[in-house]
């Protein structure tokens, strides 16, 4: 892909991802982690090449198409974009309102029940600015988590987070993992991926290389790690 | 459209807090520039009915005697025509009168000889053929001249189909400067909440949707300039009007605006407000299609 006018990056990728396998995306700072999930959560498109997503060519498909497709994807980004004037609950209640058919009530239920589970029962009101980086990380989660997505992607997501949180977050993308979403989680904590197990995507400058480590079989996250024990 | 929508932009205002008054200026002339065009239009109708419906003979000799005869001769002829509700001679006093602003009062004499007017008036639903008019009545007035107005109507007519179309023309002119307002408000509106947009569209938002957002916010601004600038421009065509009929009728005319001129006032707001509405959802849409 290419940014605007710039050089191309990543060029000579090719992976598949099973339905409902679970991957870590290491690498260096600046291989192109994010601009990988970029093109994976449908914001770039390819200059070149191919990607194929839940059977469609999303290289050339439509931009009508897209947002059907977005809908299946759950994101989590890496510096949150969470909408600041919006209380937790209504940043984490969008995707289901964007998806509609849910009736307002349920989906409120919804998301308590979720925000509750991430720790934030007593922050559901609270707007993200008055949050704290861990607090406003749950929520990205949540929201990314909450319609149940195909595709789950996660920038950095137990950056800002201690220890414990981050193994109840890990446990959260295990479950949902469990009930068939595919899930990358693009990080820098090696020992969170040496704890977990799972197939390893390792970007560099010489291209992706990936490993069937684990095969896409996630181990249990609340076994005690000396990285993770707080 | 969709008319489904989600709340995803703060509830403060929009495009800043000018733009309800942008448009409320903008209404606001549009009301002064409307309610001129129909009161125009509506006193000119007045004017041009009852002028319809008049002919003025004039009977131009020297000699006096004759002048008399052919009067006579004439207004009983006329008033015998069918179509012809009544046909009387304008006094002396009153034809010396409207000479007053040309040859000043008391300065004309029983020398001077004033041609003798009749007023003729044409019965209700009737039309009267001018030429065929004239030769009659020159049959016994030879000296006799007729004016049906036609040449002074004509000439206002297109006074005033002139004035309307200036009106017309600086009614579309600010309505499209509404537009463009609206449509430089939402670019400013969407700078300024690029961020919420994307992560919309990132989490498949449509472009509509996202839309409808813009298009609601910018109508309600709309409606609410819009309307405010109606009631000022309201409040100045019946202050007008009051004046207007308090100097006396004939001078000027009374501002009366017929019930189409009413509810084209009274549509100005939502009008504006399906301007901005529109210039917000076209501007949203185009700016949308350039994110992949």
């Amino acid at each position: 892909m290419r940014y605007g006018m710039g050089a191309e990056v990543l060029q000579d990728i090719s992976f598949t991802l099973d339905p409902g396998s679970f991957h870590f995306l290491t690498g260096p700072s600046g291989a192109g982690k994010t601009s990988l999930l970029k093109l994976l959560y449908l914001a770039h498109r390819p200059s070149r090449g191919l990607v194929t997503m839940f059977g469609d060519d999303v290289t050339s498909a439509p931009r009508s198409a897209l947002p059907r497709l977005r809908r299946r994807i759950g994101v989590v980004f890496q510096e949150y974009r969470l909408l600041d004037h919006m209380s937790a609950i209504d940043n984490v209640a969008m995707p289901l309102r964007i998806a509609g058919g849910a009736d307002e009530a349920k989906i409120r239920e919804h998301v308590e029940e979720l925000l509750i589970w991430v720790g934030l029962k007593d922050r559901m009101h609270a707007r993200p600015p008055t949050l704290s980086g861990g607090e406003k990380q749950r929520v990205a989660i949540a929201r990314a988590v909450i319609a149940k997505p195909d595709l789950l992607l996660a920038d950095e997501p137990t950056g800002n987070v201690d220890p414990d949180m981050a193994r109840r977050l890990m446990h959260l993308f295990v479950e949902l993992n469990k009930l068939g979403t595919t899930t990358v989680v693009a990080t820098h904590d090696l020992e969170l991926v040496e704890e977990m197990g799972g197939a390893v995507m390792q970007l560099s400058a010489g291209g992706l290389t990936h490993s069937p480590a684990g095969e896409g079989q996630i181990r249990n996250p609340h076994r005690p790690h000396k990285g993770l024990t707080p | 459209m969709r008319l489904r929508r989600i709340r995803f932009l703060p509830a403060r205002a929009i495009a800043g807090g000018a733009l309800p008054w942008v448009i409320g200026t903008m209404v606001f002339l549009c009301a002064l520039a409307t309610g001129f065009a129909f009161a125009m239009n509506n006193a000119v109708g007045q004017w041009a009915d009852q002028l319809s419906q008049q002919v003025s003979v004039q009977i131009v000799t020297v000699d006096e005697q004759a002048r008399e005869e052919q009067a006579s001769a004439a207004i009983q002829l006329l008033n015998d025509l069918p179509g012809i509700s009544l046909a009387s001679r304008v006094s002396t006093e009153d034809s010396v009168k409207l000479l007053e602003p040309w040859l000043g009062a008391g300065n004309v004499t029983a020398d001077l000889p004033i041609p003798i007017l009749i007023d003729v008036a044409i019965a209700p639903d009737h039309h009267i053929d001018l030429d065929a008019l004239t030769a009659q009545v020159r049959t016994v007035a030879p000296n006799a001249t007729l004016d049906d107005h036609e040449r002074w109507l004509d000439r206002l007519n297109m006074l005033t189909k002139t004035l309307q179309s200036v009106a017309l023309l600086v009614v579309v002119l600010i309505l499209g400067a509404t537009a463009a307002i609206a449509a430089f408000g939402t670019r400013a509106g969407l700078a300024s909440h690029r961020a919420s947009i994307e992560i919309m569209h990132l989490m498949g938002a449509t472009d509509d949707l996202i839309a409808g957002e813009f298009r609601y916010r910018f109508m309600l601004q709309g409606l609410k300039g819009g309307s405010f600038g109606l009631l000022a421009g309201l409040f100045i065509l019946i202050l007008l009007r009051h004046f207007a009929s308090r100097l006396g009728s004939g001078l000027v005319p009374t501002l009366d605006i017929s019930l189409a001129g009413w509810l084209s006032l009274i549509a100005l707001p939502g009008f504006a407000a399906f301007l901005t509405l529109l210039a917000a959802h076209l501007t949203v849409r185009r700016e949308l299609a350039r994110m992949p």
